[in-house]
């Protein structure tokens, strides 16, 4: 079922381009990478109605491995997108070793 | 002289003795000949030092000239001492010569590799040309860093990288990265092997233009096991 309901997941074009999946060493094109990823993640989570995300589960799905392009969000950087979301107010991690969190789709701020 | 061939092995075993007290005694003698030099050597050392303690008390009195001529002796013995030697004048006259030859030498040669050469490069170029008294790789580096101070058409630059290269003073950096990002564009995307091919330049200044490209937000990259590849920068174009 899972499989269906990706299917009609809109995918946004940043998906489909190689350096989404390389932390971007320049300043203002890696702000504009992250505000996509952020974006993604949540759109995503929404879609799915996940609140919960594993970092050892989500190295493997669809959300940080693109199969048909060969490219993978390497750990490192799945936590720098993760920090980001967190610092946004977009997620809580549940324990001190960082090893699932929990993903709020609005912001306190937002409701 | 050797003694006197004997047969059997006596004799031989006597020639390879005789033999190797000659080489002990060459050697020896050339070691003691060695050591001669060497306190000549200490000698001129202890002698500039004390001119350099001079200098600097007398600092402001002293021509400039008188300055020039100690920091030519220096360079003949090899010494370098760049302390007292900086606060004496501005580098010196066998470097600000060597800038001005260089500059002769390299400026067309530049020009014609797309206005820029890695420090290597130079290297080998001048030296193979020189053939004989040729340069240390210091004596190159600090006859380039004047080239600036004396307005030549080329000077030295380092990369963020640490890649020392000479680049003409014509070379207009905004042109290289648009001309850069236009390749990029239309090839799709680039490694800087490609690059290199299609501008006949060295893979590293390649390198070094993308990586310039990159930091005016014209390129992004994409890393992988294959290797380093160059997109158009779509994050900053598309919204």
């Amino acid at each position: 079922t899972c499989e269906a309901k990706m299917a009609d997941f809109d995918w946004p074009w940043q998906y489909k381009f190689p350096p989404f999946f390389t932390i971007q060493p320049n300043i203002e094109t890696r702000k504009k990478q992250l505000e996509a990823w952020c974006s993604l993640v949540l759109e995503y989570q929404r879609h799915t109605k996940q609140y919960g995300l594993d970092i050892t589960e989500a190295q493997s799905s669809v959300l940080f491995y693109n199969k048909q392009l060969n490219r993978k969000l390497s750990l490192d950087a799945i936590y720098t997108v993760l920090e980001e979301l967190r610092k946004r107010g977009n997620l809580t991690w549940k324990d001190k070793t960082r090893k699932s969190c929990t993903l709020i789709w609005r912001t306190y701020a937002e409701w | 002289l050797l003694p006197r061939q004997r047969p059997g092995i006596v004799g031989i075993e006597r020639s390879i003795q005789a033999k190797n007290k000659e080489t002990n005694k060459n050697i020896s003698q050339a070691f003691q000949d060695l050591k001669n030099l060497m306190e000549k050597a200490k000698d001129m050392v202890n002698l500039s030092k004390t001119i350099a303690t001079k200098i600097k008390e007398k600092q402001g009195d002293i021509t400039e000239d008188e300055t020039v001529r100690f920091k030519s002796y220096l360079l003949s013995m090899g010494i370098s001492n760049p302390v007292t030697r900086e606060t004496h004048g501005e580098g010196d006259k066998y470097y600000s010569e060597l800038a001005r030859q260089l500059a002769t030498l390299l400026t067309k040669p530049i020009e014609e590799t797309g206005g820029m050469m890695t420090l290597t490069d130079v290297y080998c170029r001048v030296n193979r040309a020189r053939g004989m008294e040729l340069l240390s790789p210091e004596d190159l580096l600090h006859a380039c860093e004047l080239m600036e101070f004396l307005r030549l058409p080329i000077r030295l630059r380092t990369f963020d990288s640490g890649v020392s290269v000479l680049q003409a003073q014509s070379q207009n950096e905004e042109e290289v990265v648009s001309e850069t990002c236009a390749i990029v564009e239309k090839q799709g995307n680039l490694t800087s092997e490609q690059l290199s091919q299609l501008l006949g330049l060295s893979v590293v200044l390649a390198k070094e233009r993308l990586l310039m490209a990159e930091k005016m937000g014209g390129v992004c990259r994409d890393e992988t096991v294959e290797g380093l590849n160059f997109y158009p920068n779509r994050f900053l174009t598309e919204a």
